[in-house]
Order: C-alpha cells, then structure tokens, then sequence
C-alpha cells in the first residue's frame, strides 16, 4: 500500500486537488485513507498526444456510420470512454474524428470518414468506418482526433493499429520506427472477427481529458 | 511542342527552398544537406556552394532580401546564418520544443518561429537574439509570414485559422476562421495591399488587407496547394503542391494572371514540389522537386 509513503497533509491535498474532498480537517485518517484510496482507483492518466496534421476539416456532421454500402475497405468499428483525470464523465464532450480512405486519401471536399461525435449519458462514443490506408507522410495506418468539452484542455490525438504491417507484428519494438508513433498507448490492440458477410476489426480507444 | 523545362539543374539534395536573386543573375537553392547552393538560371551551371550547418534541418526559411537564412534543428535553437559568407550571425536561446516554421521580416529585424506542441508563436529580435513577444496561437503546426512592411505577422495554423498580428504590439488585427481546410502557403502582394493563402482545398484564396474581408478564389490547381510565389510586379503567381498519398506521384505547377484570374500556363512536374520561384523579370519559373533537382521554366506558354 503506498499510501504509508504519504503524508497526511499530501493525502488531503491530492483528495482536494481530485474533487474529492472540500476539505479534510474534520475526516479520521481511517476515512481519510478511504477517500484517498477511492481517488487513486477512479484516477486517470490523460491520454497522450500527437500531431493534428495537415488534414483536419471544420464541420463534419455528428455521423456514426461512416462507412458507405458498398465500401471498399475493411469494416472498422471504433469504440470508448470519454472521462476526465478525476474518472468523472465529461460534459459536452465533441469528438472530432477524421481518417483517410483505404487507399490513405482524406476527403477535403466532403466530410468522407469525418465525424464531430458526442459521447452518451455514460460516456461512450461509437462509429462504424473502415481501417485507414497507408500514405508516405504518415505511413502507419491511424485516425486523427481531435476532442474538446467546456472545462477541459482541448486533446489532439491518434489512435494506431497493432495489426498494421508498419509494425512488422511487433509494435512493442517498432512503435517509434520512423519517429511517427509518439506513445506505445496509443497503439491499440485489435479484434478480428467474423462478421455478417465479411471479416470485422474492432478498437476500443479510451480518452482521458484535462480539466483546464 | 514537348512540355519540357529549359533546364533540369540536379541539386545532389532536396531543395527546401529556391528563390531568384533581384538582378537574375542567381538562383539560389536551400538544400536539405546543409548546403546553399547558387546556380546560374540561363545555363544552369553552379555558381558557388556555401556550406552551412551539418544539423539535420527542421524549420528552414531564407530573409525576403536573401541576405539571410534562419534555421532550426535539434538543438532546439535558432540560428541565423549570413548568405553571403556562410559564418552564422545570430543563435537565439534554446527553447523546450524544437522550432517547426520560422519566417524573418522584411526589414530583418525580427524572426517568428513557432513549434507545434506550444500553440504559441514567438517572435524575436534578430540582431539581439532576444524574445520580444510570446503570441498564443492555435492548434497544430502553422505557416509564418509577415507583411512587406514588416508590420504584419500572419500564422495559418492547422485548426484551419489564420491568425493576423500587429508585429510590434502581438494584438490580433484579424481572425479568420471561415476556411474549411489548413492553409500550407502564403503571399502579400509587393504593396502589401492584397494576401493570398493556399492549401489542401487547392485554391488560392486572396484578400484584401484592409479590412482582411475575401475577394477572390482561384480555382483550378489538381492538388493541395503547398508552395507560391508571387513576381516582384504583382501579376503573376505561381503554385505548386503535393499529391497527399504519395509524393512519388506527379502534380501540375499553375502559373495565374492573377488581374486575369486565368492560368496562363500548366507545367507538368515529376513528383511533390518542395518550392517554387519566378525571376524578378517575370520570364523565368523555378521548381524544386522531391527528386533533388530545381527545373527552369519559361513562364509563358511556347508559341
């Protein structure tokens, strides 16, 4: 238990500093410890960054199924949890998501692969789209997000896929290949499965916001 | 008549960035190895070579009057070095992020740099190698410009915005933010009365300074637009891009009547354009290619 590493005076404060407490003077160290150990569990680290690159576009629709009958590229499901560093659920949360198409060409015309989701009443957010194609720039197969809520700092992120062939089967060695992937988190493992037709992939990427 | 360059002059580098001397009498090429070379335009033949820095370039831009060239690395500093005799003149204090794009005014007082993790610019003063103001700016990486009396300082951010500052204050003289995409390049007309800005929508989108209100779109370039540069008189401007999925892929240089609002001629290139130049005498086009050559056009079409 690391909380006999703490003081009680850094126990209080790191309560406080969560949200949850107002004020210690009054709790027994028995109730203190409790709070403390409640807050270290319901604590979140927020999620790392990454660039927002060239091909970001203002407007897109709220769209949860972005990918067309008829597509081309493989069925991707994204999916998660929108909370902040207190484990609270984010108020007004819009995610912008924006991806290239299978051959890694971003539609800057139209709003193709872009949504501006929302998270529901418990937090989840869900899009149904495709698994991106390669381009030279940024050769690892990834989605742009870009996340913004009253109160928090804005996160500007990607989410890569461990099965891309950019990380020849091993991205807990290759992630930093070529300096494009910034953090081994935000490459995320991948469920393959069988889908009604064809084959599926599925992600789950959790977002973890700053409060401001 | 073949489509083809007077001449195709082979860098040994990349080129980041070409530009024409005031006379004509050099072109001049910023090359990825460290290298400054000059060539002479009409026979293609390299002039001198003036080396420079061995750090891997990042942020890399030449002063308006090419008496200067400013450069980050990974040493996280500015350093400013002089054209002419190669020796670096100014270094700025190192900063937390290494710098992306940088752009020197007119009047080679001041430097802007600015680093895509700080959402902020930071603007210089050159000869002091000391940070005057520290303007918060908005997401993701920006291109740098100022204006031809060095009054202005505009940043195209990749939020899609572009920011207009009074560069000795830092207060915004404009915001605009009803583009639909990032903008890569930028322009001010020589009087400083118009400015256009280009990017992945591949159209030139041109104001008017006064009240930064919009006054015209060219249309018609087939790929994002990622480098202009506009002749000394104003009339003719030039545009060359990228293909975004691969820069092997070839792409099309337009040259606009920009009075006109009509494409005078289309030059076919090879693959991505790193920078493109027009001589001061309007005859002559420059295009730097990701193949490590700089080809030189006619500007007008052959009869």
């Amino acid at each position: 238990m690391k909380f006999s590493g703490l003081t009680r005076r850094q126990a209080l404060e790191s309560c406080i500093s969560r949200g949850l407490l107002l004020s210690g003077a009054a709790l027994s160290q028995t109730k203190l410890f409790a709070a403390w150990q409640a807050a270290e569990a319901a604590a979140q680290k927020p999620t790392a960054r990454e660039v927002l690159g060239p091909f970001y576009k203002k407007g897109a629709p709220n769209v949860k199924q972005l990918r067309p009958a008829g597509d081309p590229g493989f069925p991707l499901t994204v999916a998660g949890k929108v909370v902040n560093t207190k484990g609270q659920l984010v108020e007004g949360v819009k995610i912008d998501i924006w991806h290239s198409d299978h051959h890694g060409r971003y539609d800057l015309v139209g709003f193709k692969y872009r949504s501006q989701l929302t998270a529901d009443e418990k937090g989840l957010y869900t899009v149904e789209t495709i698994l991106p194609g390669h381009y030279d720039d940024r050769p690892a197969q990834h989605i742009h997000y870009l996340i913004s809520a009253p109160g928090h700092k804005t996160l500007v992120t990607q989410a890569y896929f461990a099965t891309d062939p950019f990380f020849e089967g091993d991205p807990d060695k290759k992630f930093a290949k070529r300096n494009i992937v910034h953090n081994r988190e935000l490459v995320r493992p991948v469920s393959l499965y069988e889908g009604p037709g064809a084959p599926r992939a599925a992600i789950t990427f959790d977002i973890c916001m700053e409060t401001a | 008549m073949a489509d083809t360059p007077e001449r195709i002059i082979t860098a040994d580098a990349v080129v980041r960035q070409v530009a024409f001397t005031p006379d004509g009498g050099s072109l001049i090429g910023v090359c990825q190895d460290g290298q400054v070379r000059f060539w002479d335009p009409q026979s293609g033949a390299l002039q001198r070579a003036v080396p420079w820095t061995k750090e891997d370039l990042r942020g890399v831009t030449l002063s308006p009057d090419l008496r200067l060239l400013a450069a980050s690395g990974p040493e996280k500093a500015i350093k400013v070095w002089d054209l002419k005799s190669g020796e670096m003149r100014h270094r700025m204090p190192a900063l937390p992020i290494a710098p992306g794009e940088l752009a020197i005014s007119p009047d080679g007082k001041m430097l802007a740099s600015n680093a895509e993790a700080e959402n902020t610019v930071r603007l210089w003063d050159l000869a002091a190698a000391k940070q005057l103001l520290t303007l918060p700016d908005g997401l993701g990486d920006s291109s740098l410009l100022f204006s031809p009396d060095s009054s202005l300082l505009v940043g195209a951010n990749s939020d899609t915005v572009l920011r207009v500052w009074h560069a000795g204050s830092g207060k915004h003289v404009a915001v605009i933010d009803d583009l639909p995409v990032t903008m890569f390049a930028m322009v001010f007309s020589p009087d400083g009365r118009y400015f256009g800005a280009a990017g992945a929508d591949r159209t030139i989108h041109v104001f008017e300074t006064g009240g930064w209100k919009k006054v015209a779109a060219l249309n018609g370039q087939p790929e994002m637009i990622t480098a202009l540069a506009l002749a000394p008189q104003g009339r003719i401007l030039v545009a060359g891009g990228f293909d975004d999925v691969t820069v092997k892929n070839p792409t099309k240089v337009l040259i606009w009547d920009v009075p006109a609002r009509s494409i005078m001629r289309t030059i076919p290139a090879r693959q991505r354009v790193e920078s493109v130049a027009i001589s001061p005498d309007a005859q002559w086009v420059a295009v730097a290619d990701a193949e490590k050559t700089v080809q030189v056009w006619s500007a007008s079409p052959k009869a």
